[in-house]
């Protein structure tokens, strides 16, 4: 983000300098499976493929690399490359034996721990931290000193001080997992703890499992060859780190000696880490498919407009025209937001109703012009805000309308605030231009207008040290404090109990009446559409299928999506007569080319194969073939000419 | 209740935390000098015969020897009686060198105090610095970098790296010495000595630090990245906040709290990477001294080593722990309201 | 009326809150002294805020977890004292329907592995019993054809298809009683009405007794038969749902009547008055009654003594308030 203002040229010749990084970055795993299977094929045949007997001594001691000995040779007169093939089965079966034994205490005392919890796990978890407090290389030093250095005791000593990370890895799998709700319902079911164990809870732990157990094969490596260089490891097995024990001394004569090994050390491992870590990609992107973060968007290829032009009809503060929003996902495109065309004129309170996957959050960010811009394909249309082209201005621009003139409230206040800052701070910061004492003043008239105290001691307080109700309203209060000219509020009580959610409404309907700010509020709860709003729009499948006053929306619903939403509110009277929808929602990756609700439609006949025209009545609008006709002549019915080619585009 | 007797319960609860702590620790340091008597018991071989050394004695001097050293008592008197000099201060004698335990492990000490704390922190703090800017980096390519970078860092041998940066630097280039932590014709002592140690200290602690450094850089990363794709980052956008002040107010404390919460466990690391690296560039702390320990069987100054070496990672991790508290507001949680 | 399937006997559970960073912290009631009949064929609504102990009394009622203090009675026996036989027919009795249907499957079991693993744990049925079985059950749950349901794994249905299957799972053993923790919550408003109907079918077609735990009044008039109002742990009023719906008693009850949302424009509720009070909910030490900090009505007695559950002035419903009790038993 630090090279925000720089120019798009530059960043990309800088980008290219590193761009083979990327390219290995998503080779790793190829790159080091390849590497250890030729690492194993030579340990298997280094009695073929070494040139010497490694323990034939050749008559140059000390020799440097030549034709004759590739690698040169060491103090006696041994020949390095075979030594280096020959040690490669040592440390290689050194490791892996050390991987599996650590593998095997981890998910035994890990198990235990995690499935006994209690007492059991108290004593097992200072166990560990005894491992943490005395580290592994040291501990594993005092064993084999102690216990003597045949090579099964160094590999069993290896084994039993890098088992920790694995059996508390185990654990915190066992802990997540047993609380999760398929584990529930298992032993709801009456499954045995052994089913639940072997059946539910190892198959999904395996992805963190086998990582570490992977890393665990470099880690032995390691500690083999530390154990070795000091001497402690098997004098009569030539591991590599026993190549090292003693080139120590020859450093400066004979370079060779020590580095061979050591190469040889650091690229095995580098391998086995590469494994490890495309695998622990692999699982982590199994785990959470579809996950967007959220940066900035994409720079504005256009020059920031010196005198940005004033459009619309003037009335409208916010006026969104032919607003379009795709966006990748994996392979796929997702066709979040489609033409969308929406109004709020100053001092109004505007719904967008619609259910998940309609669009209408991705409506929210464009118009903050935040989406995701990694994942952002097209992103086309006109976003007006009191005259201002939103989609042309720069970063900087759009920045300062975000600070002064836009806000939006969030539907999570616990996450959407920053934990460790003061609420206070985090409402003041979004104040602009005021000395430090008007803005604490400033603060306090916010906090009193959301019904929050206005004490020093409660701007001093944590987010987590409020009730949610009263976190939503500090969400509230940073919104506000711009004094902007609309308000988004998307979803801004979904989260929250029924009579916290009344009062938040409350507030904003009170915060609302004192300013003449205006309101867009996004949700899926048509009561709360009934409860606040002056007019409303109605979002299906990306597109705005309906406009219309509120009193009307609710009294006499155009759209047979709004009719089915409308009959599925327990508690309206329309819900008794039990006509339901059916089906789920379109799929935005994977739209119709007609009419995007026709699918689960009474009323679908063949005219809707073709998409419908936006038809206007008066006001209000509805996207459906069956109001095309009664309104008059197509060329009037719809708002502009442009609909007759947008039926062919899609 | 008042700003001050808020303060006062804050610093109230966190010495009676630091406390409890310590209490807890001393349980397990406890198990440490079990564990290290009962492998001295299993181990085979002679105390008395590495004590007199490896020339024939008369066996009187051998039963005076083990009398002195209270050889022929049961391990656990043995250890009843270690604890109670450790109670008093007392690490016991060290039969190789003939001086007290506490006296060699305190003359040693400053050397790996220098060592780990130069090489852990400026390992951490470019660790960190790595860490969020290649996170923060809108570049996948710099990310990239540094992702091979801490793979390449986690798999060399740190010894090995000792001995290959003095090859290079110490043997070729002659720029630094190769090991050793002062001039031999040099008169000053004791922490005095340190300052002059400059030049010595620069290769041990690069060797012992890239570790580290990766180790630190990894995690500053994936708490940055994780903290860039939380919802009051979003948050503090739409407010209108830049991107720098974004990163300053909301990114860094948020994302430094993991980073700091792994230093503490990192100490240990860092003291175990000093047992070789010390040996490699023959400084002189504890780790060396405990590698000499082991080859001269010198076991009551194995144990002291050991036990030093826990205690130092035990404050440690009490004063990640204490910072760590002091920087989380929420794990104060004395004011909580539902 | 049936006789009860299940009776919760005094239950009570203590969360003992220790924490790694404060050696010791008070007890957290979930659940406090509650009592109740669950009865084959009937809806009993558990309504509260979050955090008033609803889904902690929805896994006590399924011993899912254990509760502190009181017990399940099951066919006359606290499940405590039940054998391995008893055990076994509880399971077969009773059964969850989760709130979040995408954690509630194995993600590495297909449609036809999870419903086929509970009817080969109850019983030996064979290859193609067990494949008809498990059609069957798609379809009653309305997944048809069921052929195209069977191989497919959960992350590849919708919301509203993983919680059919979650139900079928549920009915594979052919329970008569089904705990639904806030079973619609999760879902897309229109999937939300579909998924009750089939939940309503079900118990027309097999006489399924349901424990309905939600926050949702509205859903509370429409299908519930009888009602339990949580607050803090406790039942603070229960009844008939019409009754309770249209009259509450308890001072709580009526906040969260009043603050239900009309679905009407012309009936808002929501005016610009009344946001003068702030909840900043006191802390309950346990003494007296735990809505008294928020109640409009509370008086001194109410700060000192708990109020137990006791009939009030309207049939068939029990209230725990003081003020209530006595204005009712005045009259």
């Amino acid at each position: 983000m630090s090279d925000e203002a720089s120019p798009l040229g530059a960043r990309k010749n800088r980008a290219e300098l590193f761009s083979w990084a990327n390219t290995l970055r998503s080779g790793y795993g190829l790159v080091g499976s390849i590497t250890l299977a030729i690492l194993v094929l030579a340990a298997l045949f280094s009695p073929w493929l070494a040139p010497y007997d490694p323990h034939a001594i050749s008559s140059s001691y000390l020799g440097p690399p030549s034709g004759e000995h590739l690698l040169g040779t060491d103090l006696v007169g041994h020949d390095l490359l075979s030594q280096l093939l020959h040690g490669a089965r040592v440390t290689l079966l050194v490791a892996v034996t050390a991987a599996v034994i650590s593998f095997g205490l981890g998910v035994l005392i890990g198990s235990l721990a995690g499935y006994f919890r209690g007492p059991v796990d108290a004593v097992l978890m200072k166990v560990t931290e005894f491992f943490q407090i005395i580290p592994s290389l040291v501990f594993a030093l005092i064993l084999v000193a102690m216990l003597g250095s045949h090579l099964w005791l160094v590999t069993i000593a290896i084994g039993i001080t890098i088992w920790p990370q694995q059996a508390r890895i185990v654990r915190s799998q066992f802990l997540t997992l047993r609380e999760r709700e398929f584990v529930q319902a298992s032993r709801a079911l009456g499954f045995s703890d052994r089913h639940i164990i072997f059946r539910e809870i190892y198959p999904n732990a395996l992805g963190p499992v086998l990582v570490q157990a992977t890393l665990d094969i470099g880690i032995a490596i390691l500690l083999e060859t530390a154990l070795s260089f000091l001497g402690l490891g098997d004098p009569n097995k030539a591991s590599w780190g026993q190549m090292l024990f003693g080139a120590q001394e020859h450093l400066e004569r004979a370079w060779w000696i020590a580095l061979w090994p050591g190469v040889a050390i650091a690229l095995t491992v580098l391998a086995v880490n590469f494994v490890g870590d495309a695998l622990s990609e692999w699982f982590n992107s199994r785990s959470d498919v579809g996950r967007v973060s959220l940066q900035k968007r994409k720079n504005v290829a256009s020059p920031p407009a010196a005198a940005p032009s004033r459009t619309g009809d003037g009335t409208a503060l916010l006026d969104v025209q032919d607003l379009t929003v795709h966006l990748r996902r994996g392979a796929k495109v997702v066709r979040a937001v489609d033409r969308a065309e929406v109004k709020v004129r100053p001092g109004e309170r505007v719904g967008l109703v619609g259910e998940s996957g309609s669009g209408k959050s991705m409506f929210s960010r464009a118009v903050l012009q935040m989406l995701p811009s990694a994942n952002v394909e097209t992103f086309t249309g006109r976003i007006a805000l009191d005259g201002i082209d939103l989609m042309r201005l720069n970063e900087a621009d759009m920045r300062r309308v975000r600070f002064e003139d836009l806000s939006i409230v969030f539907q999570d206040a616990m996450t959407y605030l920053n934990p460790t800052m003061r609420v206070g701070k985090q409402i003041t910061e979004a104040m602009a231009g005021l000395s430090a004492t008007d803005r604490q003043e400033r603060t306090r008239q916010i906090l009193a207008s959301v019904a929050l105290p206005t004490t020093t001691r409660f701007m001093r307080r944590y987010p987590h040290e409020l009730s949610g109700g009263m976190r939503q309203r500090v969400l509230i209060a940073m919104a506000l404090a711009s004094q902007p000219k609309l308000l988004i509020a998307d979803e801004p009580t979904t989260a929250l109990d029924v009579t916290v959610q009344a009062q938040v409404l409350r507030t904003l309907v009170a915060v609302h009446t004192k300013t003449d700010m205006a309101m867009l509020i996004i949700t899926h709860d048509l009561a709360i559409v009934a409860e606040v709003c002056d007019r409303s729009f109605v979002m299906y499948g990306g597109q705005i299928v309906e406009e219309a006053a509120v009193s009307r929306l609710f009294s006499e619903p155009r759209h047979p999506y709004t009719r089915g939403l409308m009959a599925s509110m327990p508690g309206k009277s329309d819900y008794r007569l039990g006509k339901r929808l059916t089906g789920s929602v379109v799929d935005l990756t994977d739209v119709p080319t007609g009419c995007r609700f026709a699918a689960r439609c009474e009323l679908a006949h063949d005219r809707c194969s073709t998409e419908p025209p936006w038809v206007r009545i008066g006001d209000e609008g509805v996207r459906c073939w069956l109001f095309a006709d009664e309104s008059g002549p197509i060329g009037r019915s719809t708002d502009k000419p442009a609909d007759s080619k947008e039926v062919t585009t899609s | 209740m008042s700003e001050r007797g808020q303060y006062l319960k804050y610093l109230l609860g966190t010495a009676r935390f630091a406390v409890s702590r310590l209490l807890q620790s001393l349980g397990l340091l406890l198990g440490v000098v079990m564990v290290m008597f009962l492998l001295i018991r299993m181990a085979p071989g002679d105390p008395v015969q590495a004590m007199v050394g490896d020339f024939p004695v008369p066996d009187e001097y051998r039963d005076q020897v083990a009398r002195q050293y209270r050889l022929n008592d049961s391990w656990l008197v043995q250890f009843m009686v270690y604890l109670g000099h450790v109670a008093r201060g007392d690490l016991g004698y060290s039969y190789a060198s003939h001086q007290s335990v506490g006296g060699l492990i305190l003359e040693r000490l400053p050397a790996t105090l220098l060592l780990t704390a130069a090489g852990l922190i400026s390992a951490a703090a470019m660790g960190i610095a790595l860490g969020t800017w290649s996170a923060v980096s809108s570049r996948r390519s710099t990310r990239a970098v540094l992702d091979m970078f801490v793979l390449v860092g986690f798999s060399i041998p740190t010894f090995w790296l000792g001995q290959m940066l003095v090859l290079l630097f110490a043997l070729r280039l002659g720029w630094l010495p190769s090991g050793g932590m002062s001039d031999a014709r040099a008169e000053s002592t004791g922490w005095a000595s340190l300052l002059a140690a400059g030049p010595y200290l620069v290769l041990p602690a690069v060797a012992l630090g890239i570790r580290e450094l990766a180790a630190t850089a990894r995690i500053a990363k994936g708490a940055t990245m994780g903290v860039l794709s939380e919802d009051y980052i979003v948050t503090a956008r739409s407010k209108g906040l830049s991107s720098a002040a974004t990163i300053r107010r909301h990114v860094i404390r948020n994302a430094a709290l993991p980073t700091i919460a792994s230093l503490g466990y990192r100490v240990g690391l860092a003291l175990a990477g000093a047992v070789t690296i010390e040996v490699v560039f023959s400084w002189p702390g504890i780790g060396r001294l405990l590698y000499q320990a082991i080859l001269a069987r010198d076991n009551s100054l194995v144990v002291g080593v050991i036990l030093v070496i826990a205690v130092l990672v035990i404050i440690a991790n009490l004063v990640t722990e204490l910072l760590y508290r002091a920087l989380d507001p929420r794990i104060r949680g004395a004011r909580h309201v539902r | 009326m049936n006789m009860p399937i299940l009776r919760l006997n005094k239950l009570s559970k203590t969360f003992e809150r220790r924490s790694f960073w404060n050696a010791t912290r008070p007890l957290s009631y979930a659940v406090r002294d509650v009592s109740l009949d669950l009865v084959k064929g009937e809806t009993l609504a558990l309504v509260g805020e979050s955090g008033s102990g609803k889904s902690t009394l929805g896994l006590l009622t399924m011993n899912l977890l254990t509760a502190s203090e009181g017990s399940v009675v099951f066919n006359g026996k606290p499940l405590e004292k039940a054998g391995a036989k008893d055990m076994a027919r509880f399971r077969r009795t009773v059964q969850i329907v989760f709130q979040n249907p995408s954690a509630a499957f194995n993600p590495r079991r297909t449609v036809l592995a999870t419903l086929a693993q509970p009817l080969l744990l109850h019983g030996k049925p064979s290859k193609t019993q067990l494949r008809a079985r498990v059609d069957e059950l798609l379809e009653t749950v309305g997944l048809t054809p069921a052929a195209a349901f069977r191989d497919v794994f959960p992350h590849q249905l919708s919301g509203g298809q993983r919680q059919r299957v979650m139900i079928a799972r549920a009915l594979s053993v052919d329970p008569d009683f089904v705990v639904a923790d806030e079973p619609l919550s999760s879902l897309d408003v229109t999937v939300q009405a579909q998924i009750l109907d089939l939940l309503i079918r079900l118990q027309r077609e097999r006489d399924i007794g349901y424990l309905l735990i939600t926050h949702d009044l509205a859903l509370v008039g429409e299908v519930a038969d009888r009602v339990a109002v949580m607050y803090r742990g406790r039942v603070v009023e229960s009844g008939p749902a019409t009754t309770v719906c249209d009259a509450p008693q308890h001072p709580y009850t009526r906040l969260l009547m009043a603050s239900t949302l009309s679905a009407d424009p012309n009936e808002r509720r929501i005016g610009a008055a009344d946001t003068a009070r702030v909840f900043d909910v006191p802390r309950d030490d346990g003494a007296g009654c735990s809505f008294a900090g928020r109640c409009p009505l509370a008086e001194s007695q109410c700060k000192t003594e708990v109020p137990v559950l006791g009939r009030s002035g309207q049939p068939g419903t029990e209230v725990a308030c003081h003020v209530i009790q006595r204005r009712d038993g005045d009259v």
